[in-house]
This record gives structure tokens, sequence and C-alpha cells, in this order.
């Protein structure tokens, strides 16, 4: 058995693409492409592999992670190679790697998200003063009350009125997701802020 | 374009799935959109449509493109918004196609083709269309009876596509080569066997429906598009035969679609393990009436399996008759999940199965039962008919009867769950019950709570459809061209969606039949007597009217009629000379 990560590219083509269907389309395309996928034991079998952090319906990605348990040692160019002839246009397989205990969810420490938008507010001056702020709280879209996502927000930079990025906490244990950094600064500065594109361009794992 | 993240499922109108076709249009003769008149879940299920748009992007000169009807949040962000229905590989607004063909899967969808047309700003009535406007097409099964929809569709085929398609569509491009107009395409096109134009008709003559005679030999798509979202029949499809032998005398597919030709086992297993590498599914779907009467049936499934389980795909193989073979079967292919069986006796007595012609006893059904038990099965769905003609109180509480006889079968201590699930009896064009009437709104209900009243036991859960639905589809179904001008009035009165529950208005259609000066319970229930002209009588399907006739006569006198495999009934189809009539050598 062998566990190989594959990092990839999920492009604005597929961006509309929902977590689960994602996961899909990746059975689909090891499938395609033949590949010995190890299957989970027991009601209901499934192929074994793990992504490492689902990404909002319409955000993009230039670092996605991926881990696949095979049946035979594949050489991980090799892998990569089938495999990236079976995905459907909109994703790019960039790099594969074999490792020795997949801990993937649990790794995921911290991300960075670009935004682009539209505003009225000056951006730059209401980035800045988020940052002042004691706390910022906004509800979640889950109706489960308000959430500070102050701790999570680790830096942001501001590129031009238009577009903006942020380091923040990603994972398991606390993540911010990058659309309630919308919802906040609209709360805050009392305008509409329209989201033309969010892109995940870097996730950060722990070091094994 | 504009914010889609503000809609639901997106990707409904972004395309781009595994296996899309997306061709230059600039190198192209002529561009075909095909509108399924629903959401992408259900149009993206239909078998037919795939294989439309493999056969039609197959040709080199041709570029086909999908189109689906918005639902209600996209509708409203597009008028707002003015971006006009659109195609999802080139995302190509309707009306710059050269040709739009929509399925006519089913009645309730009618109003979901004008809503389409209106997005697309395309009259909805092709008198007030010109020469700038697409061809608007129309096929699929309820173009059996293509008059209601006669003030909206340029041009009719009638029957399997395959063909005349490629016939239509080679004709349309030697007249767009020669500058010519597309009215005189219309004209021309007169002549080719299975088109109907409303406008060139020429009334002495019947239109003849279209079939292919080798299934072995017609394209079907290995490499269907692969959806991303999860749709209705979300697996690879296999259709195993066309037609079916038995001839229940409600059911019009058994008759539109004779005669019964199927693909050999050889052909389906070939195309399995295609189709499998093509797509990745990890399921594939047996297609068909009904897939017991499949001749190779053991070979077929060894086949089949043999590719399935090396790829740890799921095989499903719904329209089984429940025997030994089945229940062998199921063993097979179901290793982990045990999913429900279904039966559809359609009638709870005997009398009245033997006149819809459903050869099927109840010790069979018992027998089904046992076999069921003993293969470890705990859950039954059960299908029935109410308001089928002759139907008397005892027929209803017959149903109520059967399903506890089944409920016997497994013991009241079972862990058996049985469903029983009942739909309204609709006429449909070109059945032996055409002429029969539709029970009123008020014996649905009187029947439906007599029905109620005799399942009080708590293992046999009771489901019923909605009444309203059935009347109207009852009404459209054998409607005429005065029915084509209520549809358009309901849907100027905002009726879309009919199918799905939370969009059907019943008010609205009683009024837009009110407008009409018609009463929609009257056209539902209408009996039509047995020499009247029908709207549908200058279409033929190759089955003929002496043959439903008689059919009809004998419904009443409660006397069956054999399958084409077991006797042929001389229907009149063996006139195509193709499939079962030749296996008996009838002609």
């Amino acid at each position: 058995m062998k566990t190989i990560r594959f990092k990839f590219r999920k492009t604005e083509k597929v961006k509309f693409i929902s977590h689960i269907e994602m996961m899909n389309a990746f059975m689909r395309a090891l499938r395609r492409a033949e590949l010995n996928v190890v299957y989970t034991q027991g009601f209901n079998p499934g192929m074994r592999l793990v992504f490492a952090l689902p990404l909002p319906v319409g955000v993009s990605s230039d670092s996605e992670y991926v881990d696949i348990w095979f049946n035979i040692e594949y050489e991980c160019q090799y892998a990569a190679d089938m495999l990236s002839k079976a995905l459907p246009d909109g994703f790019e397989l960039l790099e594969a790697f074999s490792v020795e205990k997949s801990t993937l969810m649990e790794d995921v420490g911290s991300a960075i998200y670009g935004f682009k938008v539209n505003s009225s507010c000056n951006l730059k001056k209401s980035l800045d003063k988020l940052l002042t702020l004691d706390g910022i709280e906004v509800d979640k879209s889950n109706n489960k009350g308000p959430v500070d996502i102050l701790p999570y927000i680790y830096k942001i930079d501001y590129h031009d009125e238009n577009s903006f990025s942020v380091l923040c906490k990603a994972g398991a244990k606390g993540n911010l997701h990058p659309r309630l950094l919308l919802k906040a600064l609209e709360k805050y500065t009392g305008t509409h802020i329209e989201e033309i594109s969010i892109n995940r361009n870097k996730l950060f794992l722990k070091v094994q | 374009m504009f914010d889609l993240i503000n809609v639901e499922k997106p990707a409904r109108y972004t395309g781009g799935e595994f296996n899309e076709i997306v061709k230059n249009h600039a190198e192209m003769l002529s561009s075909y959109a095909f509108c399924f008149p629903d959401t992408y879940e259900v149009g993206m299920s239909h078998l037919g449509m795939r294989i439309m748009y493999y056969v039609i992007n197959k040709r080199e000169s041709t570029v086909c493109e999908r189109v689906f009807a918005p639902w209600i949040d996209m509708e409203k962000l597009m008028r707002a918004n003015n971006i006009p229905l659109f195609s999802l590989e080139t995302k190509k607004p309707l009306g710059e196609f050269d040709i739009v063909g929509f399925t006519l899967q089913y009645e309730m969808s009618y109003t979901n083709i004008l809503n389409m047309l209106d997005l697309s700003n395309i009259p909805i009535r092709r008198i007030m269309r010109t020469e700038k406007h697409p061809i608007i097409m129309a096929g699929g099964p309820c173009a059996v009876n293509p008059v209601t929809l006669n003030e909206v569709v340029d041009m009719f085929i009638i029957g399997e596509a395959e063909e005349v398609i490629n016939e239509v569509l080679d004709l349309y491009e030697d007249i767009k080569k020669e500058g010519l107009s597309k009215d005189y395409f219309l004209r021309k096109a007169t002549q080719i066997e299975g088109v109907y134009v409303p406008k060139y008709h020429d009334l002495k003559k019947k239109v003849r429906k279209r079939i292919i005679k080798d299934l072995n030999n017609v394209s079907f798509p290995t490499n269907p598009i692969v959806p991303y979202l999860n749709i209705v029949h979300d697996r690879a499809s296999l259709e195993l035969f066309r037609g079916c032998i038995r001839g229940c005398r409600f059911c019009q597919a058994g008759f539109i679609y004779r005669p019964v030709r199927e693909k050999k086992a050889s052909t389906l297993i070939a195309q399995t393990e295609k189709i499998l590498c093509e797509t990745g599914y990890d399921e594939i779907g047996m297609v068909s009436l009904s897939t017991s009467d499949f001749s190779d049936l053991k070979t077929l499934c060894d086949g089949m399996l043999e590719h399935t389980e090396k790829r740890m795909v799921n095989l499903s193989v719904p329209s089984m008759r429940i025997d030994n073979f089945s229940i062998d079967l199921m063993k097979k292919i179901q290793k982990v999940r045990k999913s429900g069986l279904t039966f559809a006796p359609e009638a709870g007595s005997q009398r009245l199965r033997d006149v819809i012609n459903k050869n099927i006893t109840e010790e069979e059904i018992l027998n089904s039962a046992r076999i069921a038990k003993e293969g470890g099965y705990d859950s039954i769905k059960l299908y029935f008919m109410l308001g089928l003609p002759t139907e008397t109180d005892e027929d209803v509480i017959a149903i109520a009867d059967l399903a506890k006889k089944i409920l016997d079968v497994f013991g009241r201590k079972s862990r058996i769950n049985i469903t029983v699930s009942t739909s309204f009896f609709i006429p449909k064009p070109f059945t032996p019950f055409q002429w029969c009437s539709q029970i009123s709104k008020e014996e649905m209900i009187r029947r439906q709570k007599l029905l109620k009243s005799h399942m009080q036991d708590k293992k046999i859960k009771y489901n019923w459809h909605e009444f309203d639905t059935s009347i109207v589809e009852s009404a459209i179904s054998r409607g005429d061209k005065t029915i084509g001008e209520v549809i358009i009035k309901a849907w100027e009165k905002g009726c879309k969606f009919d199918s799905w529950n939370e969009f059907f208005n019943m008010e609205k259609w009683v009024e837009a039949f009110n407008d009409c000066s018609l009463d929609i319970y009257e056209c539902a229930s209408r009996q039509i007597p047995i020499d009247n002209e029908l709207p549908w009588d200058f279409i033929d399907v190759g089955i003929t009217k002496s043959f439903l006739k008689s059919e009809y006569d004998k419904a009443f006198k409660e006397k069956t009629t054999e399958n084409c495999r077991a006797k042929c009934s001389t229907c009149g189809i063996a006139k195509y000379k193709c499939g079962v009539c030749l296996e008996n050598n009838q002609i």
C-alpha cells in the first residue's frame, strides 16, 4: 500500500463545483485512469482518499491537496500522469509525492486568500480599521449566532482598491470562512461589497 | 456574466463537464440547441438526450449544445439583467442557433417550453416568428399527439430520431448553403418520412413514425457527459431494447414503441466495458420497459458482471420481475446493500388485471413475495392505479387485500415494510383506453379515501398521487388545437414547472381552460365516442386503429391478449419488418 499526496489547482472553470461533487469527480477520474485504489472496508465500500480542507462553492484555489491510497507501489510521477489525463478540464495537478503517514486534515494550519471586490468604501482604510477593533463579530450563515473572526486573521495585505489578500487560520481547529471577512467588512463599513472573485492562493500544512 | 454565487446549484448553468463536446461555431454549417424543458438534473438523466447529443455532434458540419429550463432563482436574475437563455457549452443565446429542438417527455413540461422560448426573446407562436428566428423543432413520446403544440412548433419528428435527424440536418444545411429560406426548408422537409410540419401539412397524408430497425448498428454513446451535480439517474445507462411485448392497455409506451427490438447481449457487454472506461461511473443501469423480457438475460448479466465486479461498479436492474433468477442475480449484484423490491400489479383484483391486460396472477405475485422473503428483503413497494376503466369499489378494496396477503407471506412479526402507492389512471393517445374517461375529482377523492380506510395496518404505508396534476395531464394529453391555446393561456398566467408540486397551480389552470370556454374537469373526464375522429388520427405509429378498438372491446369483456412473443396479435406493426415480428415468422 502506498499513499500519494497530490497538490492541485481548482481553477475558475470549476469553482462552482461543491466539495462532495469534486470528491466524486476525483473518484470517477481515478476509475477512468484505472489506478488501483484502496477501498474502505465495511458496509458501503468507497475509495480511500482524503482532501485537505473543503473549499466554499464559488472559490477557486491554487493550493489544494488530496491524499490517495493505492494497492500498488506506483511511481508518484506515473500516478500523477495517469490521473492528470483522466481529470476533467479545470483541475490541474501540480505536484505528487509520497507520504509516510497521512494526517492531511489535521496538518492544515493556515491559508492565504486573495480577494477581488467592488466597493464604494475606501478599502485600505476599512481594512486597517478592521484590524484595530477589539473583536470582529459576524453572524455565521448557519444561524449559530455571532462569531469573533479577529483571532483567525493573522495579516491583511492591501494590493489596490479592488484587491487584497489575507493570511488566516485554517483547518479543523479554527478556520476562517473567506466570505465571513467580506461580511464583516460590509458590517463595519455599512457599504455593499460586491465579491468579484476569491482564490485560495496558498494552503500551509504543518511539517510532518 | 452576472453573479452565479447567489443562485442555487450554479453548476447547473456552467457546463464544462467531462466528455462535454465543444465545437467552433464558425466552422459549422448549422447549430442545434437540444432543449430539455426541465431542470439540469432531470434532463441530464434522460438517455434520449444523451443519444441525440452524440448523434448530432457526430456530424462534422453540425454542433449540438444543451439547454435546460433555468430554476426560478436563475430565471429571476436573467430577466432582471436582460440575459437571454443560453447553451451550456458556449453560452450562446438560443436565438442565435439555426434549430432549437425540444424533447416532449411529459405534458406537464409544456409550459416550460413556452417559458424557455420567451426567455430567449423568441416569439412563442410560429406565425409571429420570421426568418431571423431559429426553426423550432420537437420530438419525443408526446409528439405522437402533436396538435396541442401546433401553433408553437414549426416541425415535429415522430418516432425514433437517430436516422431522421441526419436527413433533416442534411436538408437544412444544403438549403442554407444555397442561400434559400428557412420557410423553403420547412416545405421541403415535409417530404421526409416521420416529419410533420403544421404549416405545410397535407391533410390527406398520414405522418408515419420512424424507427431504428437494428439497434446493434445505430450510434450509441459510450462516452456520455459525466455531470458534476448529483443528477436524478447518476449512472451510466445501457439500453437493452426498445418496445415492450406486454401490451398493458393503459400504457402508451407499450404501444408507441412497438415492435420490440433487442440489442445483442454481445453488443451490450462490449458497450458496458467501453462506457465504464470512458465515464468512470460507479454504477451502470439497464434501461428498458421490462428487463425480464430480454431474451438472453443470463448471458447478458454474467457478461456485465464480469466487467462491473472487477471495477467495483454496481449493476442496477430496474423493471425486473421477481423470480428465482432475479433473486439470485440480486444476491450477486447487491453484495453490500439490499435495497427494496418493487412490484407493479397496477390493479388489486384479477378481474381488473384482466381488463388492463396485466398478465400476472395473484399466485405469481405472492410467489414473488415468498422468494423475496427468502432472499432476505424487508422492504417492498407496490404500485397501483386508481380509476382504471370498469373499476368498482371491490377492485379498490382488493388493493388493500393484496397488500395484506403479501404482509401475511412475510408474517406479522417480520421486519417487513410495505409501501403502497397509487396514481390515477390517465387516458393516453394510441392506447386501447384512449377513448375512456378519467374518473371525476370527487370520485378520485372518494376511492382514495375508501382505499385508505382499508389500509389501517401500521406495517403498510400508503402514498397517493396528486389529484389535480392527474386531471390537467388527462385534459392535455388527449388535447386538440384548442388545448394548445389553453396551454399558452396557462403560461401567460404564470404556470411553469407544473410537474413540481411546489409550483403547480390548479386555479390558474382552471382559469386558463375557462378563458378558452372549456371546463377542465369535463375535458379530463371526457368519454370519446369510439367512432369519433381523433386529433392524432393523422399520425401513424404503426399499430392500427382497428387493433386498438379490438383491444378496447376485449378489455370490457375482461379478455386478455397474449404477449408478442407468445402469439402475434396482428397489431399492424409487422409492416416495419423487424424485431420481435421477425422472430415469430409473422410476416
